[in-house]
């Protein structure tokens, strides 16, 4: 009769308990995002975190907002205010554009409300504060990494002889110095570096694929959005020689294939930075499977122009959900809002036990920033950082590499005490 | 001159009257004529009138207009209007640019105001607009629901005949409006609006007020009124009688000024031609007259300084026959005046080595009438030979038929021959400064000389050879100085049987030669002259009964492609032969754009090591290393690192290899040394210290005598330090001075450890002999042994190996759990590598120290069974350091 008690008394728990977190617990997230300018990274990324929501073992009891921005600073701040004045929202998914973040940054840390950032990759955004004071997590590319990637890659392509063109604002502007410094380390330096303005026309873009042609550059390294850098490769693929082009994940606010004919594009050898959630496909595949059931209008992510929203967002999302429930057990959840955004900020530092995503496997992604720990809120490493191409139908496809498992960090004087550069 | 102006004033005085009576004529013949037509005009021009002034007011707000636009599109507006805050200064700049508008402001797309910026001087006036007026039609822009055109508004000023108008356009990006900006302005519109004399009295009005204007205006007859295109209001004209009054006093005029104008051309005529036919002629007679007198006086002054002169002085015609000399010429010459009349100069002073060539070029000088200075050996009337500086003018009056020439004549003899024997001297002592003495050829300074003199852009490119024998120290060596002498006049022999007249070779240093090759060379022609000079040089000598043979190495260098300058070639050259050198001697490098741009990256990154130093920039990271059965730390590896201001935190990768060709590693490690002893003695009295670090050493430092003192420099208390040399230093450098110095070492209380065992040159015979503290097993051999059998089983022998000879091992390259359980298992004493601990700075090993170096794989390993302690003992506790040459010698501890 015990047992036979037990069991109903587990049973009605099981009916009641999730009524009770629905109408009492329920959150908001707004997604704030460019669903107009640049429509395919916000599209990718609201379906990503929606196909976590959906997938989530237990009811989340997540209700999302969905904000267009309108590639618009102030439209991105009146977003983050509504959430900040929603006495429901504990979280706010950001969209593509950095410089909306970066010129509030100060301002968002001082908000107490989480950003989560599925694909802004500027270095500064993570690193605006330190330990309790930072309330900006990303999953993502982080820009830090990334020039030094690209450069890396350039010379791993045969490059001798790599220029930059970027856009004209802090991002680029950001990754232009960092590809300056890379190419110092390497006691090398850009044959070419160019800063254009995103409204930069024809002939401004000619001249500077000019400048370029007679630095001799054989490889084009591009930090722009998408409508510069599709000017950019239609002029430098009609060149005589076109140059190598490796562009930052810009590019990818479009469908390149839709501006530029496909033969154009395989004559630059176009490779673009991302994730490595394209190439992790197959190793993980029942994690993809099972994530893609849950994309809109029954496509594959592979096949939409942003593929990497949808990945970051997914695991973003989930490792979200993950520091959720622990919030939610936390002993001040029911103390107000600015309470539940508290308990969640610390949940996120205190995620034990491995996630495996889609991208990478995940063990305790986050932990607080400090001047020694300044990657503490940055999920993704350099090791996440993967190329892709272009196929002929527009969709991204991965480019394999073998990866050298020795760390720079490993050489030191002892190479070179041996051969102290006799004559 | 005074008879000459009176007459010009008279002349001018009666052409003025006559013009000035024919005007009075014509002026009442027009006024007569011309009143009948002036009504039919009045209607006319007051049409014309209005359309005129429409179009001017289009025109000044399409300027308007025109501004706005341009600050709508400016980039630094947009992006402040999408929210880009730190472009706010140079929006300002760009709106304070155009000084035109009393105010300009900026909304966002909610109409929230992010900028106003208001001409100081209308900061105390009301506004003219109402708030909603500056946002209006912002909700439709945003939308859609209206078309980007802007929107014009108008108030009255408040002075006479001004006009306040509004401007709003949206603020776009990508055709999609996120803000609105709105300009306003007074516009002064007196010359729209009004104009005195003959133009109706015109105002501008609203639709209303267009509409009710019947109501309003108390004029005589119906106004006149005009829409202004692209607004919504338009101009009225008045219909006062007094305009045809206007109109017609204005036509007369201008006939009245016709008239003027037509007859001011045949009477201006007749004034000029009048003056030359008449009033000139008599004023130059005049003049003529004054001129003569002067110029009398003024001969009479010259022939009597000529005749005084100490010069001497001969007066010519034009084949040359003498007509005058002074007394001065006599005494120069011997020739008195009368001898020398009549006679050409050049057949009186003639003698045998009269240079006939400076003859014949002062003749064609008197030919062409042209002045000529020159020196001529000239004979006196004794025959005696002198030096003669003739300068020779042409002297004339204007007619062509009476040209003289003066002559002055100067005894130069005695400072000619001074001047020769100076030049002589000079050039002497010259050409000894500029050539080698040994072998002849031009020195480093006349190759200095020649370089200086190209000029900095010159046509043709300029080519030279950089030339370095290969083994000449052991030609010297080997067989004497006088051996090598031969050989550099050997060589020398080559480069001028090679080169041509237009080339310099030159000798620049002991065995060191530049060749600098005419204009016209190019790249192809200077590489072919190397492979010959290569072949001359390396061919067999004989020295002294001898056989000798030589090489040589090549770098050229070439303005060709405007990569280089003229000043730079030499020291391209330089670094094409240093390439060349290092590419094995025997070879030839040409200096490429690619070398050029190496070699500026190069030499930047150079300066800021060397500045590097200076200031302290490099110092030490330090990473962990730990028991592999205890996870206690026991001890660190300094590495080094820089601090580079500009780039942060760099890895040894990016500056060793030029700090290595520099010579610079030894004052890098000098650096990394003094801050790991210093960071370590700190920690010692903090409390909490390291019982070991170690150092990556050089022979340069083991050899170094005062390595022990360095040492005593900082207080260490128990911790040891370890030395870590590559086993091919260990292997290449067993003299027996070195294997002495390392045994005073370990005396003094230095551990010697063998680094990066196992990658290419382990000598088990030489470890035995040397027989160091420790063996650290390099991280190629490691990192396989989770995948390899093989590579385990080696890994294995090793350690065995070190246990046989007592040496402790440490594996470096640990970068997974895996590897670590597996070396735990076979039996290693220290692991190093990420997997445990990265590399980390000073700070963050002392907030370790503290709370344990806590490591994501330690944790997760389920091998491991805590994580590592931090440093809360004393070093007593700790086992003691396993030196060996020591009395009281541990035995190895149970595994």
């Amino acid at each position: 009769m015990v047992r036979f008690s037990l069991k109903w008394l587990m049973l009605c728990l099981a009916l009641v308990l999730p009524g009770i977190a629905s109408s009492q617990d329920q959150v908001t997230v707004y997604i704030d995002a460019d669903y107009t300018l640049t429509q395919h990274p916000a599209e990718a990324i609201e379906a990503g975190l929606l196909a976590a929501i959906s997938s989530h073992p237990t009811p989340a009891n997540v209700r999302v907002v969905a904000i267009d921005n309108r590639a618009n600073a102030r439209r991105s701040n009146d977003t983050l205010d509504a959430a900040r004045n929603d006495p429901t929202a504990v979280a706010v998914f950001g969209g593509m554009h950095s410089p909306h973040y970066l010129v509030n940054l100060e301002q968002i840390n001082k908000s107490g409300l989480p950003l989560l950032l599925p694909w802004s990759a500027a270095g500064p955004l993570t690193r605006g504060a330190h330990g309790d004071q930072n309330w900006v997590f990303r999953l993502s590319v982080d820009d830090r990494k990334a020039a030094d990637h690209l450069y890396s890659v350039a010379l791993e392509r045969g490059c001798q002889r790599p220029a930059a063109i970027a856009v004209d604002n802090p991002w680029g502007r950001y990754n232009m110095s960092e590809l300056q410094k890379a190419a110092y380390t390497r006691a090398q330096v850009l044959s070419e570096a160019v800063v254009l303005h995103n409204t930069a026309g024809e002939r401004t873009v000619s001249d500077a694929v000019k400048r370029v042609a007679q630095a001799e550059a054989d490889c084009v390294i591009i930090v722009a959005g998408f409508e510069l850098i599709s000017t950019i490769i239609a002029h430098l693929a009609n060149a005589d020689a076109p140059p190598k082009i490796i562009s930052h994940w810009g590019i990818l606010g479009g469908r390149i294939t839709e501006r530029i004919d496909f033969d154009g594009i395989t004559a630059t050898g176009l490779e673009i930075l991302g994730t490595c959630g394209l190439h992790q496909y197959a190793a993980r595949v029942s994690h993809h499977i099972a994530a893609e059931r849950h994309f809109p209008d029954a496509l594959h992510p592979r096949e939409h122009p942003a593929p990497h929203g949808f990945y970051h967002a997914f695991d973003l999302g989930r490792l979200f959900l993950l520091a959720l429930d622990r919030a939610r057990l936390d002993a001040q959840w029911h103390q107000g809002i600015d309470a539940q955004r508290d308990a969640l900020r610390r949940a996120f530092h205190n995620l034990d036990g491995t996630y495996e995503g889609l991208i990478t496997n995940y063990q305790q992604p986050f932990q607080p920033v400090t001047p020694q720990t300044p990657d503490g809120h940055e999920a993704l490493g350099r090791e996440d950082l993967c190329m892709t191409r272009v196929a002929r139908n527009g969709n991204l496809k991965p480019v394999f590499e073998r990866r050298d498992p020795v760390q720079p960090d490993q050489l030191d004087l002892a190479q070179h005490h041996g051969n102290p550069g006799r004559d | 001159m005074r008879e000459g102006t009176s007459v010009t004033v008279r002349y001018l005085s009666l052409i003025a009257l006559g013009y000035c009576a024919a005007i009075l004529a014509v002026a009442a013949a027009v006024q007569f004529a011309s009143a009948p037509a002036l009504k039919t005009m009045q209607a006319d021009a007051k049409r014309s009138h209005l359309a005129t002034k429409s179009s001017i007011l289009r025109d000044i707000l399409d300027e308007l207009v025109l501004d706005v636009r341009l600050l709508t599109r400016n980039p630094d507006i947009q992006n402040y209007t999408l929210g880009e805050t730190k472009t706010s200064l140079r929006a300002e700049d760009a709106i304070l640019a155009n000084p035109r508008f009393r105010s300009v402001a900026l909304f966002d797309y909610k109409g929230r105001p992010l900028l106003s910026i208001r001409d100081p001087e209308t900061l105390n006036q009301a506004d003219r607009y109402l708030p909603i007026e500056y946002v209006e039609g912002l909700n439709d822009w945003v939308s859609g629901a209206r078309s980007p055109v802007p929107r014009i508004s108008y108030r009255p000023g408040d002075a006479l005949h001004s006009a306040h108008f509004l401007v709003s356009m949206p603020v776009q990006r990508a055709g999609i409006t996120e803000g609105i900006l709105t300009a306003e302005t007074v516009v002064d519109l007196t010359n729209v609006l009004r104009e005195e004399g003959d133009a109706p009295v015109t105002r501008i009005v609203t639709q209303f007020q267009l509409a009710n204007q019947q109501e309003w205006a108390p004029f005589q007859a119906p106004p006149v009124a005009m829409e202004v295109p692209g607004t919504t209001f338009s101009l009225l004209a008045d219909s006062d009688a007094q305009a045809i009054k206007t109109i017609g006093q204005s036509l007369i005029r201008k006939a009245i000024l016709v008239a003027v104008a037509a007859l001011a051309v045949p009477f201006g005529l007749m004034g000029v031609l009048g003056m030359q036919a008449i009033v000139d002629p008599h004023r130059a007679l005049e003049l003529s007259k004054a001129e003569l007198s002067d110029k009398s006086r003024e001969l009479a002054r010259l022939a009597q300084i000529a005749q005084m002169a100490n010069e001497g002085v001969v007066v010519t015609n034009v084949p040359g026959h003498i007509l005058w000399t002074n007394a001065a010429f006599a005494k120069i010459t011997g020739y008195t005046t009368q001898e020398a009349l009549g006679k050409k100069l050049d057949d009186l002073l003639h003698g045998p080595d009269t240079d006939l060539a400076v003859g014949k070029r002062i003749l064609c000088a008197l030919e062409r009438r042209e002045p000529i200075q020159a020196e001529i050996l000239y004979y006196r009337k004794n025959n005696t030979p002198c030096w003669i500086r003739l300068s020779i003018s042409p002297m004339t009056t204007g007619q062509e038929e009476d040209v003289q020439f003066a002559a002055i004549v100067t005894d130069i003899t005695e400072a000619k021959e001074a001047r020769d024997e100076l030049l002589a001297a000079r050039e002497q002592a010259r050409q000894q400064a500029r050539h080698d003495p040994l072998t002849a050829l031009p020195n480093r300074r006349a190759l200095d000389d020649a370089l200086d003199e190209l000029a900095p852009k010159t046509e043709q490119p300029r080519v030279l050879i950089r030339v370095d024998l290969d083994h000449f120290k052991s030609v010297n060596d080997t067989l004497g100085h006088a051996a090598g002498d031969a050989v550099l006049c050997n060589v020398a022999e080559h480069l001028v049987n090679r080169t041509r007249g237009d080339d310099l070779a030159a000798r620049v240093g002991g065995d060191e030669f530049v060749v600098l090759l005419a204009q016209g060379a190019t790249l192809e022609s200077a590489r072919r002259l190397a492979d010959r000079l290569g072949r001359d040089i390396s061919s067999e000598m004989e020295i002294d009964g001898h056989a000798c043979r030589i090489g040589a190495s090549f770098g050229i260098a070439s303005t060709q492609g405007g990569f280089i300058s003229n000043k730079d070639l030499l020291k391209s050259a330089d670094a094409a032969l240093y390439l060349a050198k290092e590419a094995g001697r025997g070879a030839t490098v040409l200096y490429s754009p690619q070398i050029h741009t190496s070699v500026l990256a190069k030499r930047t990154l150079t300066a800021d090591i060397e500045r590097g130093i200076a200031n302290g920039e490099f110092l030490a990271w330090f990473q962990p290393q730990f028991d592999a059965q205890t996870n206690e730390i026991v001890g660190v590896e300094a590495l080094a690192r820089w601090q580079h201001p500009d780039h942060g935190i760099l890895s040894p990768a990016s500056f060793l290899p030029v700090a290595a060709q520099l010579r610079l590693i030894p004052d890098i490690d000098k650096a990394v040394f003094a801050y790991g002893l210093n960071k370590i003695s700190a920690m010692n009295d903090a409390g909490t210290p390291i019982p070991r670090i170690s150092f990556n050493v050089g022979a340069h430092q083991i050899m170094n005598q005062r390595l022990e003192e360095t040492i005593k420099t900082w207080d260490l208390g128990k911790t040891e330090v370890t030395l870590e040399m590559l086993e091919s230093v260990l292997v290449e450098d067993q003299g027996s001075g070195f294997l002495a110095r390392l045994a005073d070492l370990r005396l003094a209380g230095f551990r010697i450890e063998v680094d990066d065992f196992g990658s290419g040159h382990a000598s088990v015979v030489g470890l035995r002999s040397m027989r160091p503290d420790g063996m650290k097993l390099d991280m190629s051999l490691v990192r396989p042994i989770d995948t390899s059998n093989t590579a385990r089983e080696l890994v294995k022998s090793m350690i065995d190996m070190g246990r046989a000879l007592d040496i402790t091992v440490t594996a470096e390259g640990v970068e997974t759990a895996t590897h670590a359980a597996i070396l735990r298992e076979l039996g290693c004493d220290t692991l190093q590598g990420y997997h445990l601990a990265r590399p980390m700075p000073f700070e963050k090993l002392v907030t370790s120290a503290k709370v344990g170096f806590g490591s994501d794989a330690l944790v997760s390993d389920p091998i491991a069974s805590s994580a590592i302690a931090p440093l809360s003992r004393n070093l007593g506790d700790l086992e003691r350091p396993r030196h060996r040459r020591t009395a009281d010698k541990h035995p190895t501890p149970q595994r």
